[in-house]
């Protein structure tokens, strides 16, 4: 245990006579909170362990790590200072930046970190009472919102020190105080709404799909605000006289903050203050008096969905799985040859739709792109529908941008389909008499590419041959042959492997920096020459003919990939 | 009375270990030496395995009885020594070798988001089944264990159990020669277990091989016909269970196993055991 655990443990056992006059026991309680703080402090912090895992180091200062996150993510708030608005709105946005982390930080740890199942084994059938094992609890959830918050306002607070003087900075903490009571409340609310709508079996899946959309709305507003900010005329005008701020919880809390350093205030300002001061108290209340109870049974049941028995499916639901089966096998019809390849389609169809690991990874990235495919499009101005009708140079270079974007969507699909966490299943390819891999790796790009390239070239192509008629129609067939001959190419010469049978951080190893760089390049390297023959009709059709007989070498071979060619995690232990 | 049926009633008067023994091994395993780095894990295994045997293969953690599987399989290449099955070189016709055997993992990692219908006929086309014949089959396999409501549902809610019965589908799917079970029945409940033992017996009398490993004893005693027993890498019993019994002059299976594996000193752990509330 380290000595930031040492210290908050022994600060959070500080009352001991409150504790043992209420029927607690301490050391009951001690041990309990001892052995929770050392298997905090080993479990890879949340952020890391969805990048790379150091492979065989054990991990053993995760708290520092945690809390190191926390400062940073701190420190990344302060970006807010540096907009050009008054102080007010800064605080707006840094309250939000602060309640948006803690709530998402939170309604994650609540499940995997503050409510462990084993406590069912382990510590309910030991002569421990009821109240040490709820104190314990809280002083733990307690203990942990410590290990967060501290760190993620102590950036704030020396600025704000530096800036507005001690006072300003003393009433950040109180004011964050207060948030992060409003924090618990939302994310005990969030609970119970989300309970009510769900079953627990999928509480998981709802978690990490707003874990996903949290990721999204962050880099969105990062990439957007600033923008926002300096192109709003007057933005402190309308900021200071907008009356629907006040519906926003991060607007009481900095208008209290305002409120009690200027000591004065518009009426808005003042009745948004009122409301940051007494709301975190009424859910606070609301929390314990209400929610809580609830809460704690509501969580048992999702904790304990990991073992859940499979319920009897009712009729109609299997009637239309089976239908929908039939769809996606026709899909595979259509693209694939049959055997093996049609079955790497299928699963990795299967695959693609269901594993949260998958998903977790590849989603937001095209989350990230779609904002930043906005952000070019509609934000500096230049979205100009006439530039594209008639096809100027902007214009070309906007068609050309929004054809070969998406291409980094697939790619980010492809690299991601060879990973899975459930890599140990794959002995299913090697006990049985499969004759060359390659064909189930093609079928799984294919799997890829229909699902993430087809559905852009689409709507590219209505949107295109709408503003443009069909001459638009030679291109559209280049950039689509281009970018399936990209994902051949990443596969081609990335690391080969059989769909979701590698370990995520296999790849740590040196030497991927020149293959990330050619990652990078090709997609540029063929846009910067569609855009130089893009109005010349023959040019492009004979373009379009070489990248066909490119694509087909590159299926070709990558269909003859061979057992001795792919680079498995699987026989390695 | 034809040739055919005096031959028959002739090689019916021999016992069954007899017969067996005139006909080809099936799986024929000659100085088998595997290592892990420096650690030598077989140190040479010399085995013939005949058909319609079934093979209990028993031994301690770390005997290198997972390690014989896994090569047996095909998972594992870089052995030493001469691994044949119906006369196929594993190390030159690997592929054949795999078509024909059928493996049950033990409590394998599966792709569980998948339904038991999408991953049976993920393995039947890997194993190369038509696919109208691979479904029927999926079909009835899993309604004969019961799981015919659960054919559509994903593996992730499945019971121990019910995963095992998948992987046990998974394995006798493509109707194979061999049968190599890694603790089938593990995770079973009691109606299963029985289930899965008959099976055994059935499959064996159409001629199967069955390579059966575990740790439980009882069931090994009961299900096989023929008992080895490996032991830091190297074999050191072989023979029925009536033979291993008259060899060691023991009554149980667990107390030829602890005799044979060096480890007779049970009652001393239990002992000691007890010791350790002496204040």
């Amino acid at each position: 245990m380290n000595f930031i655990n040492r210290i908050l443990l022994r600060f959070a056992l500080l009352p001991k006579k409150l504790y043992s006059s209420n029927g607690i026991n301490i050391s009951h309680l001690q041990s309990i909170l001892t052995a929770k703080l050392i298997m905090d402090d080993r479990r890879p912090a949340p952020m890391m362990s969805t990048r790379k895992q150091r492979q065989k180091k054990e991990v053993s200062k995760a708290t520092l790590t945690t809390m190191l996150i926390s400062a940073i993510t701190g420190c990344v708030f302060l970006f807010c200072f540096s907009l050009e608005a008054v102080p007010i709105a800064q605080f707006t946005f840094y309250f939000s930046y602060f309640i948006f982390m803690l709530a998402s930080t939170l309604i994650s740890d609540f499940t995997s970190v503050l409510i462990d199942v084993r406590d069912n084994y382990i510590i309910a059938p030991k002569p421990v009472n009821d109240r040490t094992v709820l104190m314990a609890r809280l002083l733990h959830i307690f203990v942990h919102i410590c290990k967060l918050v501290v760190p993620m306002l102590l950036p704030g607070i020396i600025y704000v020190g530096i800036r507005f003087g001690i006072a300003g900075a003393l009433l950040l903490f109180i004011t964050g105080l207060l948030t992060v009571i409003f924090c618990i409340f939302l994310v005990n609310a969030f609970y119970i709404v989300i309970l009510r709508f769900t079953k627990p079996e999928k509480f998981k899946s709802i978690i990490s799909y707003i874990q996903i959309l949290f990721a999204i709305v962050l880099y969105a507003s990062f990439q957007l605000l600033p923008r926002l900010v300096g192109q709003m005329e007057n933005f402190n005008l309308h900021f200071t006289k907008s009356s629907w701020l006040i519906v926003l919880p991060s607007y009481w809390f900095a208008a209290t903050w305002n409120v009690l350093h200027t000591l004065q205030g518009s009426p808005l300002e003042y009745s948004a203050a009122i409301c940051g001061v007494t709301l975190p108290f009424l859910s606070l209340w609301a929390v314990i008096k209400f929610l809580a109870p609830s809460f704690n049974r509501k969580l048992s049941l999702i904790s304990n969905s990991g073992e859940s028995i499979a319920a009897s499916p009712m009729r109609g639901a299997l009637e239309n799985k089976q239908q929908k089966i039939k769809l996606i096998e026709r899909v595979a019809t259509m693209t694939t040859k049959p055997g093996s390849e049609r079955m790497g389609f299928i699963f990795t169809w299967y695959m693609m739709a269901r594993n949260r690991d998958f998903k977790m990874k590849v989603y937001p990235a095209i989350g990230y792109i779609l904002v930043y495919i906005f952000i070019i499009f509609f934000n500096e101005k230049k979205l100009n529908i006439v530039d594209i009708e008639q096809q100027t140079g902007t214009g070309k270079m906007m068609i050309i941008t929004a054809l070969y974007f998406t291409s980094f969507l697939t790619l980010m699909a492809v690299a991601q389909l060879v990973y899975s966490d459930k890599y140990k299943a794959a002995w299913i390819y090697f006990i049985t008499p499969l004759k060359t891999p390659g064909n189930i790796i093609n079928g799984s790009i294919k799997a890829a590419i229909v699902k993430f390239c087809l559905p852009f070239i689409f709507v590219l192509g209505i949107a295109g041959v709408a503003l443009m008629g069909v001459d638009f129609i030679p291109n559209l067939l280049l950039a689509a042959s281009n970018q399936v001959v990209i994902c051949y190419c990443m596969v081609y010469f990335g690391t080969k492997d059989l769909p979701f049978a590698k370990k995520q951080d296999i790849d740590a190893k040196t030497g991927n920096l020149l293959r990330n760089m050619f990652k990078m390049i090709l997609p540029f390297l063929l846009a910067i020459i569609h855009y130089f023959i893009y109005s010349n009709i023959p040019l492009i059709f004979l373009s379009f003919i070489v990248s066909c007989i490119v694509l087909w070498l590159l299926t070709d071979t990558v269909k003859k990939i061979s057992w001795a060619e792919v680079q498995t995690s699987f026989t390695e232990d | 009375m034809n040739t055919f049926t005096f031959a028959r009633q002739q090689l019916e008067r021999f016992p069954k270990n007899i017969i067996i023994r005139k006909m080809q091994p099936v799986i024929t395993i000659k100085n088998l030496r595997k290592s892990y780095n420096s650690k030598q894990v077989l140190k040479g295994i010399d085995l013939e395995v005949f058909p319609g045997q079934v093979l209990g293969y028993i031994g301690p953690n770390g005997a290198g009885k997972s390690t014989t599987v896994k090569i047996l399989c095909g998972l594992l290449n870089d052995y030493e020594g001469e691994v044949t099955v119906k006369g196929y070189d594993l190390k030159k016709d690997l592929l054949p070798v795999k078509a024909m055997i059928g493996y049950v993992p033990e409590s394998a990692e599966l792709y569980d988001v998948l339904t038991p219908m999408e991953f049976l006929k993920l393995m039947g086309s890997l194993y190369n089944l038509d696919e109208k014949i691979c479904e029927n089959r999926i079909e009835k396999m899993m309604s004969a264990l019961g799981m015919q409501q659960n054919l559509y549902q994903r593996m992730d809610t499945f019971s121990k159990g019910m995963k095992q019965k998948v992987l046990i589908a998974s394995g006798l799917l493509h109707n194979p020669d061999i049968i190599i079970l890694d603790e089938p029945l593990s995770g079973l409940d009691a109606n299963s277990v029985i289930i899965i033992k008959d099976l055994i017996s059935k499959l064996a009398k159409e001629g199967k091989t069955i390579f059966y490993c575990s740790h439980m004893m009882d069931v090994v005693e009961k299900v096989s016909d023929r008992i080895i027993l490996i032991n830091q890498g190297v074999i050191v019993a072989d023979g029925s269970f009536e033979e291993l019994k008259q060899q060691g002059g023991n009554t149980s299976l667990e107390q030829i196993f602890a005799q044979l594996t060096g480890n007779t000193s049970g009652v001393q752990v239990a002992d000691e055991l007890m010791r350790a509330f002496e204040e």
